[in-house]
């Protein structure tokens, strides 16, 4: 219980060290994140610019504000899709089994054993490359991951007593998928949502990186870390800020994913 | 001579204490029964003759063994490998203790079968998911009987059993202990069991030792004898004549699933205020039957009537004005009411089967009154399940059964997840409900609580309804 709630703690901590910055950028950051300046590019951390400047005279901790709230958007933004539809999926599967179940689950089953990151370049070829690419392919991705996290959370509960006691009650099938089940199935998706969010936010850093996400001059954590790559001998500093700043979020989303997962259980273990 | 002796055992999780100051002398050849509810310190006391006990317990005082202890768990199927043939898990127990070779421990594991009572031919190349129940805890007894044991533990040997299986294997592990004169504690909450079995009783409550005693004696110790009393409590009932037409009628009721045959032919009748018993083994179609009656599943042939509506043939609005006529209540008290609703809306929920729309307050008012009904505060409906005992969630699920004031209500195994005085509490209940007027189908394996509750009772058996127990009850005939 003790490690359960350390790891709610650093989990929440971490989370927040990059959520709050991220949200602050969106109305403020130190420079612009736009504003080119040669004459001071490749600067080393000063007073000026506490973590240095980029080869465009950009500053470093602006960008890497900003590119938090970027690359937070596209997470969240993809995650409550693959919500929004994997939820429904699921529970669909879990209500009505059979061919309509089979069927689901094996749609679900091929989207899963596409690879993510041909996914990806297929929809930036169509969409073009940018956030909205990135965001639903990343969407697409984990679509069958919550459709079968809900699915499988719901059969147990399709077979309570107290299903059946709200089918003797003359509730529809549909009524009690929302009134019974989804409320029942809520924790575990909880916490998947936010081991996905980390995975995500790596995923979004990933396709800005390979050029398949976020363009320039938008800032965004891959797209920060692929600028640094040609200087990573001369300034390293350019790669590492943006790869703590990853390492630091999906540590945080992962530790509280955990956290939850910890204190359902012993919620459950109590009722 | 003592073979098992716990000299002042404590046992404590974090600040709260499991057992404690927990003495106990076994000589060999002696059967003693430790018995208590839930959190009585039982399991701990076994665990602890075990030096079983789970890391972040923390024990005082000592046990002092002279002999190998060998236990036979609770349940069967966690207890062994399944990956392995059962047969060899005995072997292996046997070269355990012993040097004897692959072949040898073959050998004597074929015994050990035959003494549990198993076809050691036929059993022994089994896995254990191919085995009955009852057979797995005859496995679990040979392979604790293996290890040649001066002390024999059984902790609730037979929970996972129906009742004639527990009572064939509870005599098996009692008859096996007296003959090989080893010792055996049997750690039960079932007194009846230790009233059968047992030399001595010791009754544990919150840890302490409560009273104990040599058999029969003991039974007239206060506490045990108040639990007796309630063990074997008939609760009251005021005989009325059968009037009415039936509330239930069932007729040439065929189900079946694939190639096999459930039921092949089901009649029967329920007069308001009637409390009929359905006994039979597991497997039966016990259950299928009562799905059937409810209207869950559709028969092949036959009728189910619900106050003179076929629930099989309407739809609709009379669908529903028939499911309000009947309602159920269901064996564990722990899985039948939803954990996310409030205690009030989960009793309301029948209520949309009304034909009326209620408004909130009339609702509310109802709720209340069934609450009340069911021997709870109205005050109830503000909480969550989770807040209540296993005893006042099935209180909670009559109230939700009452609340749409059906004329029948389905009970299945209402009462078998609850301890004795609990149930007795509950039967109570039961009886003066149908004092009201309201008929009741109980679905149940519990022969002896049947037949002082019921008016009738039937066995169901090869797909057909015979008489079965009878009952203490004679009605006045018509």
């Amino acid at each position: 219980m003790m490690r359960g709630r350390a790891s709610l703690i650093a989990g929440l901590a971490l989370t927040a060290l990059f959520v709050v910055p991220a949200l602050v950028a969106l109305v403020w950051t130190p420079w612009d994140v736009t504003a080119i300046d040669v004459a001071a590019r490749l600067q080393g951390p000063s007073a000026r610019h506490w973590l240095g400047t980029d080869p465009f005279g950009r500053d470093v901790l602006s960008l890497v504000m900003a590119g938090g709230g970027v690359s937070l958007g596209v997470a969240v933004a993809a995650i409550a899709a693959a919500l929004a539809l994997g939820v429904p999926i699921g529970l669909i599967a879990s209500a009505r089994r059979g061919w309509i179940d089979e069927g689901l689950m094996r749609g679900a089953d091929v989207l899963f054993a596409f690879p993510g990151l041909l996914l990806a370049i297929l929809l930036s070829a169509v969409f073009g490359p940018g956030a909205f690419d990135a965001t639903l392919a990343i969407a697409l991705f984990n679509v069958p991951v919550f459709a079968r996290v809900t699915r499988g959370a719901a059969l147990p509960v399709w077979s309570a007593p107290f299903v059946a006691a709200a089918r003797l009650a003359g509730r529809s099938r549909l009524t009690i998928a929302m009134t019974h089940v989804l409320p029942n199935v809520i924790g575990p998706l909880i916490v998947q949502a936010s081991i996905q969010g980390g995975m995500a936010l790596l995923g979004e850093a990933g396709l800005s990186f390979a050029g398949l996400g976020v363009q320039p001059p938008a800032p965004s954590w891959g797209r920060m870390l692929a600028d640094a790559q040609t200087l990573i001998g001369s300034a390293p500093r350019l790669a590492i800020v943006p790869g703590i700043a990853i390492v630091t979020a999906v540590a945080g989303l992962t530790l509280l994913g955990d956290a939850l997962a910890a204190h359902l259980r012993i919620r459950r273990g109590r009722a | 001579m003592s073979v098992l002796r716990f000299d002042r055992v404590g046992v404590r999780y974090g600040d709260r204490v499991a057992l404690h100051d927990f003495s106990l002398d076994l000589a060999a050849g002696e059967v003693v029964a430790l018995i208590g509810g839930t959190g009585s310190g039982k399991s701990s006391a076994s665990l602890a003759a075990l030096g079983l006990l789970p890391e972040g317990a923390a024990s005082e005082g000592q046990v002092v063994r002279t002999g190998p202890v060998a236990m036979v768990f609770q349940e069967p199927l966690l207890a062994l490998d399944p990956l392995m043939r059962v047969g060899a898990q005995v072997a292996e127990a046997v070269r355990a203790r012993s040097r004897a070779s692959r072949a040898e421990a073959l050998d004597e594991s074929a015994q050990l079968f035959d003494d549990v009572g198993l076809d050691a031919q036929a059993v022994l190349t089994r896995y254990p998911h191919e085995l009955s129940g009852g057979q797995r805890q005859r496995v679990g007894i040979a392979m604790a009987l293996a290890s040649k044991p001066a002390v024999l533990i059984a902790d609730e040997p037979t929970t996972a059993l129906d009742p004639e299986t527990t009572a064939q294997v509870i005599a098996l592990i009692v008859s096996a202990a007296r003959k090989r004169g080893m010792a055996l504690l049997l750690v039960t909450h079932d007194l009846a069991l230790a009233r059968a079995h047992a030399d001595r009783v010791v009754l544990l409550r919150g840890g302490r030792i409560v009273e104990t005693g040599a058999l029969p004696g003991a039974l007239a110790l206060p506490h045990i004898a108040a639990l007796l009393e309630r063990l074997d409590h008939v609760p009251a009932r005021h005989p009325r004549p059968q009037t009415g037409a039936s509330v239930l009628s069932v007729r040439g009721l065929i189900h079946g699933y694939g190639d096999k045959t459930v039921l092949s032919g089901i009649d029967l009748d329920l007069r308001p205020g009637e409390i009929a018993g359905l006994v039979g083994p597991s497997g039966e179609g016990k259950s299928t039957l009562l799905r059937l009656v409810l209207g869950l599943e559709t028969p092949q042939a036959g009728t189910v009537q619900i106050a003179g509506t076929d629930i099989h043939r309407v739809r609709g609005a009379a669908l529903r004005d028939v499911r309000r006529r009947m309602q159920a209540v269901f064996q564990d008290p722990g899985a039948s009411l939803d954990p996310t609703w409030r205690v009030g809306r989960i009793v309301a929920e029948p209520l949309a089967l009304w034909p009326e729309r209620l408004s909130h307050e009339a609702i509310a008012a109802r709720v209340a009154t069934a609450l009340v009904r069911v021997g709870l505060d109205g005050s109830a409906a503000e909480a969550f399940p989770g807040a209540f005992s296993g005893g006042q969630r099935q209180r909670i699920a009559l109230a939700r059964a009452l609340v749409v004031e059906p004329a029948l209500i389905v009970l299945d195994e209402a009462t078998s997840a609850l301890d004795a005085a609990v149930r007795a509490d509950i039967l109570d209940l039961i009886a003066g409900l149908a004092d009201t007027g309201i008929a009741f189908l109980f679905v149940t394996h519990d022969h002896a609580m049947i037949a002082g509750l019921a008016d009738r009772v039937w066995r169901l058996s090869e797909g057909r309804l015979i008489p079965g127990v009878p009952t203490r009850r004679a009605r006045p005939v018509q």
